[in-house]
């Protein structure tokens, strides 16, 4: 990025694009470009990046105000401050100007520093609101790895849960095979061969976790794919912590196709359910649980999560999904899980997620995530 | 920035305070005036002002003046100004930005242009101070 501040002038009259050059060229900092065409101007806007547009109103055969109603109609211009500089001094044509989505509206003839003071604001506005929007991209990216590192985190401990029990298999399997041969006791092929089998299959079993696992970590497109293999994957893939901590998991899914992306959601399945599930551990209730629902409602697909750890208390209901809000120990919550839930939801699948408190039949009271998910066609 | 800016109105007809305000309400603003300089320096020494509408031709300090001893102090010469007056002369509007008025505006306001200036310098204000308060940390 070079540090001049691209403006266009546009304007029929070449002495007036002359008379404004002299003024601005004052500061070096400008890098001035012109065209005495709307047409012309459309095209420059498309070549370089303008922060600023000093637009004349009267122009064959386009004038300005049509320059500046395509200028904002289009993504990449729309946010270039536009100044018109004009002859037209009526009120009709200077509130049409703003209305029309101008910054400033500067009438022929005008001061040397009135134009330099003006250009000087807008463009400083412009650059500062650039910064400041690329500071929060940056930040809300920085967020995303966050919480993709707490996720991998979390599935790293899942794995080693489930790798315990096939791996001790495997080792006591093979070594009874070995004590075997070294001390010479005779050889049941049978046997042999279903020992074998057990070591494959429980191989087999942790290279498909490995899968799972390298799968959820990839940048992938939109796919189809089913609600109920979805549900079954999320679990698998924490289904260890889960049992670890006597938390039965009831799933009621409708089947359905949808088309999305199939990684995201699951990464907001288990940010609610392990939020399900931390809350859970700290409540004494006997029958922990955690119920899933998929339904259709309308053109949206309906997923309910709800569990019966007590529910949330109302004053920080408002402040759940905001980021770096955690009522967890540090050592166990980054306060950005519910938050990229959210933004993942709204900005991927165009949906919502709200959340609220149930009362079971027994009498127990509990969260309920719910996920509207927009059904693309 | 949730926090809703404070506008000073700096005229001394009440008529035109009156005309600013009406135009200005529906924007947000906390919205403070003063009938005369000496009038608004008490207000802006205890208060926070995020931009200062000031009338030129007033009796005993001017608008001219009253911006000359706010640029000169290192507390007040970051609050934009914008100038309001009556008369569009040429040498009032060229010393307007000379002295460090950051916009001239002339009556009879136009609602939009009046209302499209205030937004602009206040949000200009908020984001310089945003990144003065950033560079310093």
């Amino acid at each position: 990025m070079n540090n001049k501040n691209n403006i266009l002038i546009i304007d029929d009259d070449i002495h007036n694009i002359q008379l404004a050059i002299n003024i601005l060229k004052q500061n070096h900092k400008y890098n001035i470009i012109f065209t005495t065409t709307g047409e012309e101007a459309l095209k420059r806007v498309n070549e370089y990046n303008f922060d600023l547009i000093l637009l004349d109103i009267i122009m064959e055969p386009m004038d300005g105000f049509e320059v500046c109603i395509k200028l904002k109609n289009n993504l990449k211009t729309k946010n270039i401050p536009i100044i018109f500089l004009t002859a037209k001094d009526d009120e009709q044509s200077i509130s049409k100007g703003f209305d029309l989505g101008a910054v400033d509206y500067i009438t022929k003839p005008f001061f040397s520093n009135e134009l330099i003071a003006r250009v000087n604001t807008h463009i400083d506005l412009k650059v500062s609101k650039d910064s400041l929007n690329q500071k929060i991209k940056i930040q809300n990216k920085l967020m995303l790895e966050q919480n993709k590192m707490a996720a991998m985190g979390e599935m790293i401990g899942n794995i080693a849960h489930q790798w315990k029990q096939p791996l001790s298999v495997i080792t006591t399997v093979s070594s009874g095979i070995k004590a075997s041969i070294e001390m010479g006791l005779p050889i049941d092929e049978s046997s042999e061969i279903k020992s074998l089998d057990n070591i494959l299959l429980n191989a087999k079993h942790l290279s498909k976790t490995i899968d799972d696992f390298k799968d959820f970590f990839k940048e992938k497109d939109k796919i189809q794919f089913n609600m109920k293999d979805i549900l079954d994957k999320t679990i698998n893939l924490i289904n260890s912590t889960l049992k670890h901590n006597n938390i039965k998991v009831t799933q009621n899914v409708i089947d359905i196709k949808f088309i999305g992306l199939d990684n995201e959601l699951i990464q907001v399945l288990i940010n609610i359910i392990n939020n399900a599930q931390d809350i859970l551990n700290t409540s004494t209730i006997k029958n922990k649980q955690i119920n899933i629902d998929v339904y259709k409602k309308n053109a949206t697909l309906i997923i309910d999560i709800s569990d019966n750890a007590g529910g949330i208390p109302k004053n920080i209901i408002p402040d759940i999904f905001k980021a770096y809000f955690t009522t967890k120990t540090s050592t166990n919550g980054t306060g950005i899980g519910l938050h990229m839930s959210k933004k993942i939801i709204e900005d991927h699948f165009n949906g919502k997620i709200e959340v609220n408190n149930i009362t079971y039949k027994d009498g127990l009271n509990g969260a309920k995530f719910t996920l509207i998910l927009p059904i693309l066609n | 920035m949730s926090n809703s800016s404070t506008i000073l109105i700096v005229d001394d007809i009440p008529m035109n305070i009156q005309v600013a305000m009406n135009i200005l309400k529906h924007e947000g603003y906390r919205m403070l005036f003063a009938q005369s300089g000496k009038k608004a320096f008490n207000i802006i020494k205890d208060n926070n002002i995020d931009l200062i509408l000031l009338d030129v031709m007033m009796p005993e300090i001017n608008g001219f003046e009253v911006c000359e001893e706010l640029k000169k102090n290192a507390l007040t010469k970051e609050i934009p100004i914008i100038f309001l007056s009556g008369k569009d002369s040429s040498s009032d509007i060229e010393k307007a930005y000379e002295i460090g008025g950051a916009d001239y505006v002339v009556k009879p306001f136009i609602n939009i242009e009046l209302i499209n200036k205030v937004s602009t310098h206040i949000t200009l204000k908020r984001l310089k101070d945003f990144y003065k308060k950033e560079n310093n940390e």
